[in-house]
């Protein structure tokens, strides 16, 4: 059994009672520097997410390509393990349950670390996963499709496409599989800008599934009714 | 477990069939080996073929036991390694490495060396461990270790035999030279294994595929160029050529296409965050070509920069956006604009890791290459012998502003028409058509609806009035009083409202309610509306202000004036240069007189002066003789 001597530490106010991150936990200015920081707005997360990896980055973009994850949250505590510092690269709610994740190139994590904090989350009904940086890179295409996908809602964040997304969703009902060619016009994007937003935005939702067949997303993209 | 030859062709049929075997190039065989080796060939195709020894053997005019060797050589062997199969077939080619099998030769009984100095490293004990101590303490140059030589490096050899009682009748000391070669070969190869670099182990932290979509990764650098210009203004009726210190340019290339997006010149060797935000916008504002003054310099057929191709140039969404961390990109300011306006992802880099731009970086080299062309130029480096001699360096270059601003144009829009290999033959601005014909773009329609200005910014203000001093209502900003009609409501007095203002010019700002409601524009003090005023301009002239007491009473002209007496530095003539191009749309009794000016927009007013004969009349057309002429 192993001594769990963890403290989760408010940035501000000093010792922290929750384990509920709103924010992520500031990157020091010396860090942007040093290190090969991303920084990228997203949907599920509420600001600018500072990615301190490109493999945190695409698991970012994975997780919000996931319907049933509702929101996550880099760097999301400080803790004190015994006199160590250590801040989780992620946190994550994936239905209904509370997951952290850190992120190693091979997956390998010392256990004097992984041991206690896999108690300690245990012990607030979280789950601690430490995930290879491979294992996000083999998905890398899927998440950089998704980056494209979230950029054009991220711009669009103060368009109201409810009419043209339940018209969209009503024409898969009798149609339920399409490709992107069919739905937007290549022509001339600007007539279809609507229905382009919509679907992306039933996309998003998980109402519909889109299939990139490891490419690019592009005109034969194919994009279907979820079951 | 060691395989026949037949039971290898049992175990893996495959090989029963010779054209399965791997081919060798006869021409690469010695010609004294060739013939045998055909031979060899034949005799092995034959056999294979369902020959049978004998008959085979007889048509050959060979021995049955001479084929039987051959089959061996080729595949028997290890069960779990690959047989050597047609290169077993090259006479006198040692295709196995020799583990001794027979005792050791001895005085009594000589057999011959062959494997004996690998046979004795591996069954006497410990004397290769101590042989390999020796040879890396040495490598390592330790304090307690020797430098091997082979001949030293032998001696010790036979020394751990003597100490380990080994028979002084058996290999090595039967032969004539105490295996002094096998020694050399032995310390050759491992100094060679130790030096060797391992391959690191790479950890992959960027992206394993390349970027195929335009618009999608972005490279951004600044440099400072390489060459010193020269201005010329009017003040006051004289004409005064001015050396400039070296500016910086910022650059933009897509990754996908190799296609310059856009530039911007700063007139400064320190740019600031809002010289980037002029080149990020750059990005989506319609690219115009110059009108070129500069004798000699000509747009190449279809130059330009992609925003000039098509609307959707000027809305498509960028992805990723790499810049270095050079401190003017870390600024909140261009953080905001890029991910929450243009919805990008930013990426800083590693420090000190140039090649992660490798595009961006390429390009300043090749725009160097052309720069170092000019007698002004200050070289690569401080030894480079292209630098401006010091004959000239008393005047000022011939090289104006101007004329290096529609040089950058020109040379920049011509990359975009250049074909490159990596690209098929094709140009950088016809691959960026194709795509965006061919594949799909995310757009930012939201860039089409308004466009996202990065030098606007908003703040909240307190209206205060001073009943007893009997003033208007008022707000401080940047330490001025900003008055205005909109602020004439007992209701606002000591409330809060929200300020819109330019950083390029705060002369005058805009006032909204917190609820929203416009409240009309308020203007700073009058003696500050003469030229347009940037916040970075008023804190200068604050700072030097505090410095140099007893400024006229117009700050503004106060500042002018101490920038022109002190114009023989060339960092303050360049400061002097960006001061003018602030007032420039202003009525001023000052303007840029250069013969390739078109860059400075004269105003109205300023216009009407410069038709008055006496200005006119005293410029002179242009010439390269021109600044000798003023000296």
């Amino acid at each position: 059994m192993h001594m769990i001597n963890i403290k989760c530490v408010d940035t501000y106010r000093g010792t922290s009672n929750t384990l509920l991150p709103i924010q992520q936990v500031g990157t020091a200015s010396k860090l942007l520097r040093s290190a090969d920081c991303y920084q990228q707005r997203f949907i599920k997360f509420d600001g600018v997410g500072i990615f301190h990896s490109y493999a945190e980055l695409l698991h970012a973009a994975l997780l919000e390509s996931n319907p049933a994850v509702t929101s996550f949250t880099p760097q999301p505590f400080f803790l004190r393990i015994g006199r160590r510092r250590y801040i989780p690269d992620c946190y994550y709610v994936l239905d209904g349950k509370r997951y952290v994740v850190e992120l190693k190139p091979r997956g390998e994590f010392a256990d004097e670390m992984k041991l206690p904090l896999e108690a300690f989350f245990d012990y607030e009904n979280i789950k601690f996963k430490v995930i290879s940086n491979d294992s996000v890179l083999e998905h890398e295409l899927i998440a950089q499709n998704w980056l494209r996908i979230i950029r054009v809602l991220i711009n669009a964040r103060h368009e109201d496409t409810q009419v043209e997304e339940i018209r969209l969703w009503e024409s898969f009902l009798i149609t339920p599989k399409a490709y992107l060619d069919d739905i937007i016009s290549f022509s001339n994007r600007f007539s279809s800008r609507s229905r382009e937003i919509a679907l992306f935005r039933l996309i998003h939702k998980g109402k519909l599934t889109i299939n990139f067949n490891d490419r690019d997303i592009g005109i034969n993209t194919e994009v279907s009714l979820c079951n | 477990m060691q395989l026949t030859w037949k039971q290898r062709l049992n175990n893996e049929p495959h090989l029963q069939s010779f054209d399965s075997w791997p081919q060798i190039d006869t021409d690469l065989i010695p010609v004294s080996k060739r013939k045998l080796f055909l031979r060899n060939k034949r005799i092995i195709a034959k056999v294979l073929s369902g020959s049978t020894l004998k008959s085979t053997a007889e048509e050959y005019r060979v021995s049955s036991a001479l084929i039987t060797n051959m089959l061996n050589r080729c595949l028997s062997g290890d069960e779990l390694s690959p047989p050597p199969l047609t290169k077993a077939l090259i006479p006198n080619l040692r295709v196995k490495q020799g583990n001794r099998k027979m005792q050791l030769s001895d005085v009594s009984n000589p057999s011959g060396a062959r494997g004996s100095f690998s046979y004795l490293l591996e069954h006497m004990p410990n004397i290769k461990e101590i042989l390999d101590t020796l040879i890396e303490s040495s490598l390592k140059r330790e304090r307690s270790a020797q430098n091997l030589t082979p001949k030293y490096f032998h001696k010790e050899f036979l020394r751990l035999l003597r100490d380990a009682n080994w028979p002084s009748t058996t290999y090595p000391f039967d032969q004539q030279h105490l295996a002094y070669e096998s020694c050399r070969q032995y310390l050759k190869k491992r100094i060679a294994e130790l030096t060797m670099p391992q391959p690191r182990k790479v950890r992959e932290i960027l992206s394993r595929k390349a970027c195929t979509v335009p618009y999608q990764e972005i490279q951004i650098d600044s440099q400072t160029l390489d060459v010193h210009t020269s201005m010329y203004i009017e003040f006051k009726g004289q004409m005064i050529p001015l050396r400039l210190s070296r500016l910086t340019l910022f650059l933009a290339t897509d990754v996908a296409t190799g296609c310059h997006l856009a530039y911007e010149l700063c007139l400064t060797k320190d740019p600031t965050q809002v010289d980037l935000l002029n080149l990020l916008q750059n990005i989506h504002r319609k690219w115009q070509p110059l009108e070129l003054k500069t004798p000699g310099l000509n747009y190449e057929p279809e130059a330009c920069l992609p925003s000039a191709i098509s609307d959707l140039n000027r809305i498509v969404s960028v992805g990723m956006i790499r810049l270095d961390n050079a401190l003017c990109h870390m600024s909140h300011l261009v953080r905001n604009y890029i991910c929450d306006e243009l919805g990008a992802t930013l990426n800083f880099g590693l420090p000190a890791q140039p090649k992660g731009r490798n595009m961006v970086e390429y390009a300043f080299k090749r725009l160097n290459e052309h720069i170092h062309r000019f007698p002004s130029t200050t070289g690569s480096n401080p030894f480079d012998p292209l630098r401006e001699s010091k004959k000239n360096l008393t005047k000022p270059p011939v090289l104006t502003i101007s004329s290096l601003n529609e040089i950058l144009s020109v040379l920049i829009t011509h990359h975009n028409v250049i074909p490159q290999e990596k690209l098929g033959g094709r140009t950088p601005i016809d691959t960026m058509k194709f795509c965006l014909d061919n594949q799909f773009i995310p757009l930012s329609y939201a860039h089409f609806d308004k466009r996202v200005d990065p030098f606007l910014r908003r703040k909240k203000v307190t209206v205060k009035w001073l009943s007893k001093e009997n003033r208007k209502p008022h707000i401080h900003f940047e330490g001025f009083r900003y008055t205005g009609d909109g602020l004439h409501n007992t209701e606002l007095v000591n409330c809060k409202i929200v300020i819109e203002y330019d950083i390029r010019d705060i002369r005058r700002i805009s006032a909204y309610s917190c609820m929203g409601d416009r409240l009309g524009s308020l203007s700073a003090p009058k003696s500050w509306q003469n030229y347009p005023l940037s916040i970075s301009t008023l804190r200068k002239i604050k700072k030097d202000t505090k410095r140099l007491r007893g400024l006229g009473a117009d700050p503004l002209s106060g500042y002018f004036e101490f920038l022109l007496a002190n114009k023989n530095t060339p960092l303050q003539a360049t400061e002097l240069l960006r001061v003018f191009k602030e007032y420039s749309s202003s009525p001023s009794h000052l303007k840029l007189l250069s013969p390739a000016t078109s860059d400075t927009k004269i105003s109205p007013t300023s216009i009407s002066l410069r038709n008055k004969p006496r200005y006119s009349s005293r410029i002179p057309s242009w010439s390269p003789y021109l600044i000798e002429k003023n000296l």
